[in-house]
This record gives structure tokens, sequence and C-alpha cells, in this order.
């Protein structure tokens, strides 16, 4: 037997299903008392096993909601189909979400639940990176602020849900019964980021989520300021600076935004 | 001032601040590189916290030594980079593989010992030791099959990894129980033949029966207070290697902090005994 022939086989076994053994049986010695089949399935409940795990220790509040019999068959259906490529049990169930959108068309809210949670777990581990001083913006000359942007922190997310996702979503944080799903009168904005050393999230109206969106693609805070009053827009950049959303300032003469050190070693 | 390692523990998020705070004397924590291999946030944070008062050891778990192709270059300096700023005590791995085509198994996967394997191994081991700039530690596995082509003996096979490439070996006596109850051999005379001068670091935890099986196969959960038995086998193995710096792991059915230290207190007293005396 080669070694290339064993991983083969195991692994096929292994992200398969149970019954389907034939290949990797041969490689096994006789199973003194237990039979090969019963040890085998040691390993096959094991893979199983911990990816559930893993799904359930990022997606706690979708877990919560769904209940354990059905975030488990939940879970067993995306194992299935997503066999895992991650070295880091963390970075498993990015498509969790769209797996529940999928395989529960009827209950449209678990997969923004879930996206909230995901949203949430990913901003956790987010780079570090500067915050933006607001001592640094008092130096900038009218002429920067007509080019001025801003860079958002790495650990800002956002998500546009139909749904009452944020309400079910206290709702289990404060061990109350959630409410009844219930379409929101038109889609709504959700920020999700980190300060403090930890996930934080928020709805967005409109148009603090355009401002940000555009923020995010490059618009310079001056363009965004023409679409609404001065003292909306001085009030949401004192609301992003003290929320810690902003990492720094970018203007035509000062291009350059520094990652810390930190944020490349690992 | 040389920092003397007794009884440490597997740290966990939930005692992140129990542990910070905790002034036990030779304690030391162990972490999975792997949950730490993370771009930034409060774990790094924490863990350098900790760090700063306790030594740290990273116990891997994703180098997939074993498998028939090259180490991930880039897993493996990221791992060194976290080496470099967490300065562990000790760094360790397992005798087993994990990825394959793309996929990443979260267990360690048996292999027959060839000396095919062996070769590889040491190669891979090799070039681990250079990229992190130290000897790691080799862990002894667990088992629950027999594979059909083994050459090598697990013992022999380990010592010669230690010979060639000067790698240590990190001796896991639960490993050692649940292995020889449920292949059939004795834990006591693998233990005895086991070879003492390479072994630094020991590890304990604890099983549980096989849920459909029950007590005819043994599952290495580290969900339990380690065993009796296990217990039993340490203080030999103690008694004739001497001192290591000695794990209790505990991965699920996590207990308070205070109680995973009532049981640490356990190994660190058989410990402290014979470190006292060397000094």
């Amino acid at each position: 037997m080669t070694l290339r022939h064993l991983q083969d086989s195991l692994q096929t076994y292994l992200l398969g299903e149970a019954e389907e053994r034939s290949r990797v049986l041969p490689l096994l010695e006789d199973g003194r008392g237990i039979s090969r089949e019963l040890r085998l399935h040691v390993y096959h409940h094991a893979y199983r096993a911990r990816l559930r795990e893993a799904l359930g220790n990022v997606f706690e509040r979708t877990w919560s909601y769904l209940g354990d019999v059905e975030f488990a068959a939940a879970s067993t259906r995306h194992i299935e189909a997503h066999p895992s490529i991650w070295r880091n049990l963390r970075d498993y169930g990015a498509d969790f979400p769209a797996t529940l959108r999928a395989t529960m068309p009827e209950d449209p809210e678990v997969a923004e639940l879930a996206t909230m949670d995901w949203n949430l777990h990913i901003a956790f581990d987010a780079p570090n990176a500067p915050l933006l001083d607001p001592a640094g913006l008092a130096a900038l000359s009218e002429e920067d602020w007509t080019s001025a942007g801003f860079v958002l922190h790495p650990s800002v997310s956002m998500a546009i849900f139909e749904w009452n996702a944020l309400e079910v979503w206290h709702a289990i944080d404060q061990k109350k019964t959630p409410p009844p799903a219930r379409r929101l009168p038109q889609p709504m904005a959700h920020l999700f980021w980190r300060s403090a050393l930890a996930s934080r999230f928020r709805s967005l109206a409109d148009a603090e989520y355009a401002a940000l969106r555009d923020l995010a693609a490059g618009a310079a805070f001056a363009a965004i300021c023409e679409r609404v009053t001065p003292e909306q827009a001085g009030a949401w950049l004192r609301a992003w600076i003290a929320d810690e959303l902003l990492s720094g300032v970018v203007t035509a003469t000062a291009p350059a935004h520094p990652v810390t050190a930190d944020a490349k070693n690992i | 001032m040389t920092t003397v390692l007794t009884a440490g523990l597997g740290l966990k998020p939930q005692h992140y601040e129990a542990a910070l705070a905790c002034p036990a004397p030779g304690l030391w924590f162990e972490v999975h590189p792997e949950n730490y291999l993370v771009a930034g946030g409060p774990r790094l944070t924490w863990l350098e916290a900790i760090r700063a008062r306790h030594p740290v050891s990273l116990h891997g778990v994703a180098l997939s030594l074993a498998a028939d192709a090259a180490l991930d270059p880039d897993h493996l300096a990221r791992l060194a980079a976290l080496a470099r700023r967490i300065e562990p005590a000790l760094v360790s791995e397992h005798l087993a593989w994990s990825t394959w085509r793309g996929a990443y198994h979260p267990d360690l996967l048996p292999f027959p010992r060839t000396t095919e394997a062996l070769l590889r191994i040491a190669l891979h081991i090799g070039q681990t030791q250079e990229a992190l700039g130290r000897r790691i530690a080799i862990e002894n596995p667990a088992h629950y099959l027999r594979l059909d082509g083994h050459d090598w003996d697990e013992i022999d096979f380990l010592a010669e990894l230690a010979r060639r490439t000067g790698c240590g070996l990190l001796l896991d006596v639960n490993n050692v129980h649940v292995g020889a109850h449920n292949l059939g051999y004795s834990a006591e005379a693998y233990l005895d033949a086991f070879p003492g001068d390479a072994v630094m670091e020991i590890h304990l935890a604890g099983h549980t029966p096989d849920p459909n099986l029950g007590q005819a196969l043994l599952i290495d959960s580290h969900d339990a207070p380690v065993a009796p038995e296990v217990w039993a086998l340490y203080e030999r193995l103690v008694a004739r290697i001497g001192a290591r710096p000695t794990l209790i792991e505990r991965d699920d059915q996590l207990p308070e902090f205070a109680e995973l230290l009532g049981e640490r207190e356990r190994a660190h007293a058989r410990l402290d005994e014979p470190l006292a005396a060397a000094a």
C-alpha cells in the first residue's frame, strides 16, 4: 500500500457516505473484537462532529433560534456539501448563510441571522489597524478637504436585510422569546465592526449606508457632504470616529494608509 | 533566571481572565497556534497579555507532517511569525496527516509507518525546525484501528525521527492508554520502552467510551478529567524518566478554571519535588 493510496481511499470514505468503504477496508487489519467498519466509523463521525461544533461556535444565535435538531440537520446538509478546506476551523462556515438561504426558502430570516453571526465573527478576527486621530483632521487644509476620503477599519462590513433578523438577534441575546419573522417595510442595511475588542453592529439609515459604501469605494467626503446638510455630515463623522469605524484619512497629498506591523506579521 | 515549567493547562477563551491572574508557580499554558493565526483582534491581544505573565507552548494540529505532500509554506511561515511574536517555551506537532488534495480534516489521521514515510516526515520536521529556528516535539498518536503495512514499530519510528532530526518527543499518556486499550497491547510496556531522554513534554487528558460501542473502544475526547488509570501510568513514567513539563488537556465540557487548576495541582505536586531537588 502506498501512502498516497491510503490518503485517497480514507479521504474518499471520510468525505462520502459512511457505507462507501470498499476502497479503504482492505487497507486495515482485522478488527480484533470490533469490526473494521465500526473502527473506521470513529473517523467518519469525528469529521462531522468537529465541523458541526465549529459551526455551532460561530452561529450561536442561529443555533438558539433553530433549536438543536434543526440546527444539526442544517449543519449536516452544509458539511456534506462543503468539505472543509481550512486549516483553522474558525474559517469554516462562510457559506453557511447561503446554504440556509437555499435550503430554508420558507424561513429567510434564518439566513439573515446567520449572516449576522458570521459578520460579527469575522469582525472579531479582522486585522488590527490604527484608529483615525481626530486631531489630524484639524491640520487638513481647505484644499485637502476637497479630496479627503476616509479609510474604513478592516473589521467593517455591511449587509442588507429584508427581514427582522436584528430584532430576533436581540431577543435571543436577552434570552427572550424571539418575535415572529416579519418582512421589513423596506430592506435595511446593517453595519458590523469591532471596537474596544468586541464585535458590534447597528442598523443604518439609507443615506448613511450610501455614505459609508461610497467612502469604502474611495469617494471623497466632500462629495458625500453635498448630498446632506453640513450638520448631518458633521454628526456622521463624529459618530464614525467615536465608534472606531475609521482608520485613516486619505488626501491627494497623502494617499498612503499605513497598515500596522501587527497586521502584516500574522 | 530560568523559568521552571511544571504542570500547565490548555488555554481557553472562557478562562482568559483567570489564566492571566493565576499566580501558581510553574504554571504555563498551551494553545493550538491555528486558533491564533488570525489577522488581529482580541484573541491575539489576550494571548500576548497571558504570555507576558506565563510561559506559553504552541501545540500545532495542522502541519500535516505525515502527508505524502510538501508542507504548506504559507502555513509554516505564519506559524513561524506567531512563534517569533509569542516566543513559546515549547512547540509541538502530531505524527499524523490532515490535509490532502485541498481538503482539510479537523482530525489527526493514521498512516503506515514505512521507511518512505519516515524519510518524508523527518524531512518535514527538519523543515519545520529550520523555519522556526528551534527544536520541536512530536506527539505519539491515539489509535482506533490498525492499518496494514507498518514496517516500523511506533516507538522505534519516533526514536528514529528524534535521532535523525534532533527533534524531541511529546508523550501523550492518555493516547498510550487509549491506543493500548483499543488495539490490545500493553500501555505499561509501551511507556517502559519509550525513549525517555527525548521526551520534552507530557500530555494528560480525559477519554470517554465510544457512544455506540461503549467501553470496548475508548475515544481520546479531552472532555473529562484525567482517568485514574492514566494517572497511574503517569506516575510510572515520571518515576522512570523524571520530571517533564506536563499538560492537562481539556477541550470540551469545560469546567471552571479553579477545577482545572485543581487537576493541574496533582501533576504539579508530582513534578515539583524532583525539579526542586535537581535545582
